[in-house]
């Protein structure tokens, strides 16, 4: 059930009707008290006349429940209209045959609403099939008690047709009003979506004008300077930097996927390019990673997208999740990364990157630690593996914190 | 003479492998290898003390069971498996396993697990570092900083100098707290032939001391 506006009145107007419709038998049944009770000296015999009474109050104190609590049926429907017609059936069968579709007989034309109330959403045959079971059986109860005769078949003819139509012709209205509520609700909703749409078609605008703009600060010039014939095609600087940008531009695409561990997606992506290259690369995970921020996963992924641009052969890449502290390392074989590219840009968060250069192979480690960590650097300690430890003799380490 | 009994499925796997122990030195003879566990139960392969166990063979499922039963007759099981994630090594060392090496870490790793395996000295390869490194089990062994810090290193780099450099080690003190911790893995869980004997050798060579444990 949907508590979107449109659904809330469809559910309303037709709570509304189901009160309305039970409210007429129990009408019906208040006014015929008094005829009961004037006319006890008639009934064969009375209690049983009174106990099909005290039945109909019963059925309408439990036809009730679900009308309160706005439940539809459910496997209610049948048992209650099955003891609403055993009631009616018991409560004719004790009226004296000269009573028949007189004053005394109160309940004959009341079990129709019943019907009108149980069956309202349900197709129209269901009411029409039941009404005229029980014209059926009413005219049983009166052939075996020898009233064929003329007289009383008018009178009934006449209360059939009097209340049969106007409960037929209540039941219509009703079905109509259900039907323009759920066509209502229907088309309210289709504007919502239609809303919904509108707004999410904006905002992935937005986020592509956002992207574009990100691209236009890097890859912009650099195809500006292919274009106008400053940056020569056949430069290794030149190559590297398209490398970059065509990295950037996938891990771009793989950042509006849907995956299960984002950081992993736009890793792989990264490293799509270098593998297209023919450069071996194997990513290893361990540990679960935490759900991180896009600024934070792409300070993470920068480096490495870096160090892969490098990479002359192989590569390791690792991701390593332990408690709030997520570490991505890329080991790769090449000359390492131009100096200038070796402060990165980063977001909100902290994301420590470290370089190590050893013998021709070049370590890149960004580490990201969550805020309920950094701030207690004791617990981290115990808990996790200390960060990348300052310079060895021999190596370069160039770490860059950003806020 | 090291002798091992190879079990995995991919005629090729096991062309490679015949390839590597062929050129170890020192050398490293196949007494059988074959696909399925008959091999290793049957002779001439059922005395072959070390067995190579590729830990996913035809039916999908991780062969725990036969790697039980392979501890539990003191065999010194080597699982070489293509998984590589965290909890399989993990596993793998609980039930008795000698070691665990991925498929991608390959040749050098295989034959220094092997010779290892022979000497009953630990072998961690970069695959079960890595899981070591983020065990966050509660019968994970109490590890030292330092110690977690070498494992997760030696699972990023997988070059012991790399690690060496970056914690400011030498790669020989690198590789002691490596066999270090994988001997304070040997004394925890199910007791397992292997891990005594893996314990006893450590303390022989004074890797460990009985207090430490």
């Amino acid at each position: 059930v949907s508590d979107s506006a449109p659904a809330v009145i469809a559910d309303r107007t037709a709570d509304g009707l189901r009160r309305g419709m039970l409210a007429v038998p129990a009408a019906d049944l208040l006014f015929s008290l008094p005829i009961l009770l004037d006319n006890a000296g008639t009934y064969r015999p009375f209690w049983g006349e009174a106990l099909a009474f005290a039945a109909l109050v019963g059925i309408t104190a439990l036809a009730a429940i679900p009308v309160l609590r706005r439940e539809p049926w459910g496997a209610w429907r049948w048992p209650l209209l099955g003891a609403a017609f055993a009631a009616h059936t018991a409560a004719t069968a004790a009226v004296a045959p000269a009573d028949l579709f007189g004053t005394p007989h109160w309940s004959w034309e009341i079990f129709g609403w019943w019907a009108v109330l149980l069956l309202l959403d349900r197709p129209v045959p269901y009411l029409l099939v039941i009404l005229a079971i029980h014209l059926g059986v009413t005219v049983g109860q009166v052939l075996a008690v020898g009233r064929a005769d003329t007289l009383t078949f008018v009178g009934m003819s006449i209360l059939a047709l009097l209340y049969g139509g106007l409960q037929v012709a209540v039941w219509i209205l009703g079905a109509g009003t259900r039907r323009a509520a759920a066509t209502a609700a229907s088309l309210a909703a289709e504007g919502e979506r239609l809303r919904t749409a509108e707004l999410v078609a904006e905002q992935i605008h937005r986020d592509r004008q956002a992207r574009y703009a990100e691209l236009a600060d890097t890859a912009g010039p650099l195809l500006a300077g292919l274009a106008s014939g400053q940056l020569d095609p056949g430069d290794p600087a030149t190559r590297q930097a398209c490398l970059i940008e065509a990295a950037r531009i996938r891990r771009l695409f793989a950042e509006t996927d849907d995956s299960g561990d984002p950081l992993v997606h736009e890793l792989t992506a990264c490293i799509d390019l270098a593998a297209r290259r023919g450069v071996v690369v194997h990513l290893a995970v361990r540990g679960e990673c935490p759900p991180l921020p896009q600024p934070v996963r792409r300070g993470l992924t920068e480096p490495a997208l870096l160090a892969l641009a490098t990479a002359a052969s192989s590569a390791r890449v690792t991701v390593v999740a332990v408690a709030d502290r997520v570490t991505v390392s890329v080991v790769a074989d090449g000359a390492g990364p131009p100096p200038d590219e070796r402060t990165v840009p980063i977001g909100q968060e902290h994301v420590d990157v470290a370089w190590t250069e050893q013998g021709g192979t070049v370590w890149m480690e960004a580490t990201w630690v969550g805020a309920a960590m950094s701030s207690s650097p004791a617990t981290a300690a115990g808990t996790a593996p200390a960060p990348a430890v300052g310079p060895q003799p021999g190596q370069t380490t160039v770490s860059a914190a950003a806020r | 003479m090291t002798s091992v009994v190879v079990v995995d499925d991919h005629p090729a796997i096991l062309a490679g492998i015949q390839a590597w122990f062929a050129a170890a030195d020192p050398p490293i003879q196949i007494v059988a290898a074959g696909a399925d566990l008959s091999v290793a139960w049957t002779e001439p392969g059922r005395s072959a003390r070390i067995v190579v166990l590729d830990l996913q063979l035809a039916d999908g499922n991780p062969a725990y069971g036969d790697l039980s039963r392979l501890v539990d007759a003191g065999r010194q099981v080597i699982v070489y498996s293509m998984r590589d994630d965290t909890t399989t090594p993990l596993t793998c060392l609980d039930l008795g396993a000698f070691t665990y090496l991925n498929k991608a870490e390959g040749h050098a790793h295989l034959v220094a697990a092997v010779h290892a395996a022979h000497a009953d000295r630990a072998y961690v390869s970069p695959s079960l570092a890595g899981a070591m490194g983020v065990d966050r089990r509660p019968t994970r062994p109490k590890l030292a900083p330092r110690e977690l810090d070498v494992l997760l290193e030696w699972f990023k780099s997988e070059s012991k100098e790399l690690v060496a450099a970056k914690l400011g080690l030498s790669p020989r003190t690198v590789a002691t707290y490596l066999d270090r911790v994988r001997i304070k893995y040997a004394n925890t869980g199910r007791p397992a032939p292997t891990k005594a004997t893996l314990v006893a050798r450590a303390i022989q060579d004074g890797l460990i001391r009985l207090d430490e444990l």
